[in-house]
C-alpha cells in the first residue's frame, strides 16, 4: 500500500527552487528594463517642456542688441538706458503672452564703458537668471 | 495498483509548474506593458525634428554681426503691411522670405509664418505667409528680431517698407522702432 502525506514529499524540490529563481530573474530584469524605459520617456519629456529655445532666444537677442547699441560710438548713456528700457518693456510684452515673465536690469559703470546686464526669465517652473558685461 | 485519484507523487511538480507558468505570464504582461512607454517617445521625436527645422532655418535667415543686418530682419522691414490668407498666401514684399523657407524646410513640411508685436501693451499678430490651417500636433518656433527707428544712429542699412505697419513703439523717445517675433508654425502633410 503506497501512503504518502503531502508534506512529506521530498521529490523535485531542487526543480522548485530553481524555477522560482529562474521566474524571479526574469522579473527582476523586466523592473529593470520598464525603469531603463520609464526614466528615458521622462527625459525625453523633461527635454521637450523645458523653455530652452525661449531662454536662448532672449539671451542671445538682449546681448547681441546691448553691445550693438553699446558699440555704437555715437550713442549716449542716456540714449542706450531709453533703448534698453524700450527694448525690456516690448519683450515683457510678448513673453508675457506666452505666459513667461522676463525682466532685464541694466547697471552703468560710473567710470569706464562696461555695462553690466542682467537678464531673468521665469515661467513658473524654471526660473533662470544670467548677468554679462558689455 | 494504485487508484489515480489515491496517487500523491508529482503533487509538488505540479504546483510548482503551476506557479512558475504563472510568474512568466506575469513577468511577460510585465514587459509588454513597459513596451508600450515607447510611443509617446516617437510623439515627441516628431515634434523635436519639427522644431528642428524651423529653429535651423531661422538660425541661417538670422545670422549678422555688427555691421551687417540679418536677412530676416530686411525681409521684416521690408514687408508691405498685406496680411497673408487662403487667397493671398504671402505678400510679393516676402517672396524671397517664402523661398528661402521653401529651400530650407523639407518638402513634407508645411508652414504658415505671424509677425508678432507688442504696441500699447498688447500684443498684435498679422499672419504674412499662409500656406493652410495647421493640425493640432503642429509645432511653433519663433525668432525675435529688433528694429531701429530710420533715421537713428542705429539703423544700418535697414530700409523700412513705408506701407510696413509694425508701428513705432514708442513714438522716437527711444532708438527702439519695435521688436518683432516671427513665428512659424510647422506640420507635416
Amino acid at each position: 500500500m503506497v501512503r504518502m502525506t503531502f508534506f512529506n514529499q521530498k521529490n523535485g524540490q531542487w526543480i522548485l527552487l530553481s524555477g522560482l529563481v529562474v521566474s524571479l530573474i526574469i522579473i527582476g530584469l523586466s523592473i529593470l528594463l520598464n525603469q531603463a524605459m520609464l526614466s528615458s520617456h521622462q527625459a525625453a519629456q523633461a527635454e521637450q517642456t523645458f523653455p530652452k529655445k525661449d531662454i536662448l532666444e532672449l539671451r542671445s537677442e538682449t546681448f547681441k542688441e546691448a553691445i550693438r547699441i553699446n558699440l555704437n560710438e555715437n550713442v549716449t548713456n542716456d540714449e542706450f538706458n531709453q533703448t534698453m528700457d524700450q527694448f525690456l518693456k516690448n519683450l515683457e510684452t510678448l513673453y508675457l503672452m506666452q505666459g513667461e515673465h522676463v525682466n532685464l536690469i541694466v547697471i552703468n559703470t560710473e567710470e569706464g564703458t562696461s555695462i553690466s546686464v542682467k537678464i531673468e526669465f521665469s515661467d513658473g517652473i524654471t526660473k533662470y537668471s544670467e548677468t554679462g558685461i558689455i | 495498483m494504485i487508484k489515480i485519484t489515491n496517487c500523491t507523487k508529482g503533487q509538488i511538480n505540479t504546483l510548482e509548474g503551476l506557479m512558475a507558468a504563472l510568474l512568466m505570464i506575469f513577468a511577460v504582461l510585465f514587459i509588454t506593458k513597459s513596451a508600450t512607454m515607447t510611443m509617446p517617445q516617437s510623439g515627441e521625436f516628431i515634434d523635436t525634428q519639427l522644431e528642428l527645422y524651423g529653429n535651423d532655418a531661422f538660425m541661417l535667415l538670422d545670422q549678422e554681426d555688427y555691421y551687417t543686418d540679418s536677412r530676416l530682419k530686411k525681409y521684416v522691414a521690408s514687408w508691405d503691411g498685406i496680411e497673408a490668407n487662403q487667397t493671398v498666401s504671402v505678400s510679393a514684399s516676402l517672396n524671397n522670405l517664402d523661398e528661402d523657407l521653401e529651400k530650407l524646410i523639407p518638402d513634407n513640411v508645411r508652414y504658415n509664418v505671424h509677425f508678432l508685436y507688442a504696441y500699447d501693451g498688447s500684443v498684435i499678430e498679422k499672419p504674412v505667409i499662409f500656406h493652410g490651417i495647421p493640425p493640432d500636433n503642429s509645432v511653433t518656433v519663433f525668432q525675435l528680431v529688433t528694429l531701429y527707428d530710420e533715421f537713428s544712429e542705429m539703423r544700418g542699412d535697414i530700409v523700412i517698407n513705408e506701407n510696413n505697419t509694425i508701428p513705432d513703439t514708442d513714438h522716437d523717445n527711444s532708438f527702439l522702432h519695435n521688436i518683432v517675433q516671427v513665428r512659424c508654425t510647422l506640420w507635416y502633410v
